[in-house]
């Protein structure tokens, strides 16, 4: 994190801004601002499994290995997690994420991802297991990492190079900083076609920094998918989706962080509806914070 | 002898060893997965401790055993600290 900049307040809350000039006879107001808060109560339920959530722990196993630390959590019923605790976050000397912060960061992609419709980051919530906060992410059971995906049949070159680009791009909006193959998982791999591939990207702690951002795939001067250019201009043009969302951040991001993230949505939108695809010569003008 | 262990977490949450990069006459020799062992060699690891920039190979040695853990921590494939015997 830069310069004494502190992430926002958890409690911020949403419309805070117009509690302060709320004027107790302006019904009209007050009735708006119900409404956002419960909206906003809404967003959160969608964006935040219960049976993670709330789901009862049954059993909690600390992972051997890794710089942070990693728990597997089974909770009652089919659900099993990944927790990441604040407190075991490995600091970074050489870069601007603060420790204790990578667990909010796992949090906001997740809800980027979500917002986007992109379906690639496994459901992540913030919640206190034994005692300590820290990020949830949804255990993906028979993944297999990048790196042995060219084990199995891959019938569906077109299908993995769509999902690819898909990171590629999601990666450019959150300025991932971390991204390499080892933390980038594919299920439905088979021997015998027709298979049905999807790729989950884990791992998203190191997002939304100055730090530069680094791809496991890139796909300069080609073609972007028509679907996944709608996906990014449907954002970019629903600014109250865009205010939701940015509520939904403050607790996770401080506000240049924040700002950042959403200028680069702007940027990237534009782009890929002038172009139709990310030019070379752009490069520098996206990949910067 | 200095060697890193890499886990793959498993459905049930348990972890198996499913490579070991060993620190062999100044180089790391990699057992276990092959393709593991071929991504690592030819893809390299990043070197947390640069700007991550420039990439660890086996050929750098006791560097890239140091450096397995900070890029293996997912959970989901975690890698040892150094370890001896």
């Amino acid at each position: 994190m830069t310069t004494g900049e502190k992430p926002s307040d958890s409690t911020t809350d949403f419309g805070a801004a117009k509690k302060e000039t709320l004027r107790l006879d302006e019904p009209a107001l007050a009735a708006d601002f119900e409404d956002e808060k419960k909206e906003l109560k809404e967003w959160r339920k969608k964006t935040s499994p219960v049976e993670l959530e709330k789901g009862m722990v049954k059993r909690s196993r600390e992972l051997i290995g890794g710089a942070n630390k990693v728990f597997f959590v089974e909770f009652i019923g089919d659900e099993s997690g990944i927790f990441k605790p604040a407190s075991g976050e490995f600091a970074y000397s050489k870069n601007h994420i603060e420790k204790g912060t990578l667990y909010k960061r796992e949090r906001a992609a997740y809800l980027a991802d979500y917002f986007f419709n992109f379906g690639i980051v496994p459901p992540t919530i913030i919640r206190e297991i034994d005692g300590e906060e820290g990020s949830v992410q949804r255990f993906i059971p028979d993944t297999v990492p990048y790196s042995d995906v060219w084990k199995f049949s891959m019938p569906d070159e077109k299908d993995f190079q769509y999902q690819m680009k898909h990171l590629w791009i999601f990666d450019f909006l959150i300025h991932n900083s971390d991204r390499r193959s080892v933390n980038l998982l594919f299920s439905g791999l088979c021997d015998e076609p027709p298979c049905n591939i999807t790729l989950h990207a884990i791992d998203n702690g190191c997002s939304f920094s100055e730090d530069k951002s680094c791809f496991a795939a890139e796909f300069y001067d080609e073609d972007i998918p028509e679907e996944l250019t709608t996906k990014i201009k449907e954002f970019a043009e629903d600014k109250h989706r865009q205010e939701i969302l940015r509520e939904l951040l403050l607790p996770l991001l401080t506000e240049k962080e924040i700002n950042a993230f959403f200028a680069r949505v702007e940027k990237i939108a534009a782009i890929l509806k002038e172009y139709g695809k990310i030019p070379l010569e752009k490069r520098e003008e996206v990949a910067n914070f | 002898m200095k060697y890193v262990e890499i886990y793959k977490l498993q459905n049930d949450g348990s972890q198996t060893v499913f490579a070991t990069c060993k620190f062999v006459d100044g180089t790391i020799v990699i057992e276990g997965d092959q393709k593991f062992a071929d991504f690592a060699t030819n893809e390299g690891i990043r070197n947390y401790t640069s700007d991550g920039e420039k990439k660890l190979f086996p050929k750098d040695g006791i560097l890239f055993l140091e450096q397995l853990r900070y890029n293996f921590k997912s959970g989901y494939l975690n890698a040892s600290e150094v370890l001896e015997k």
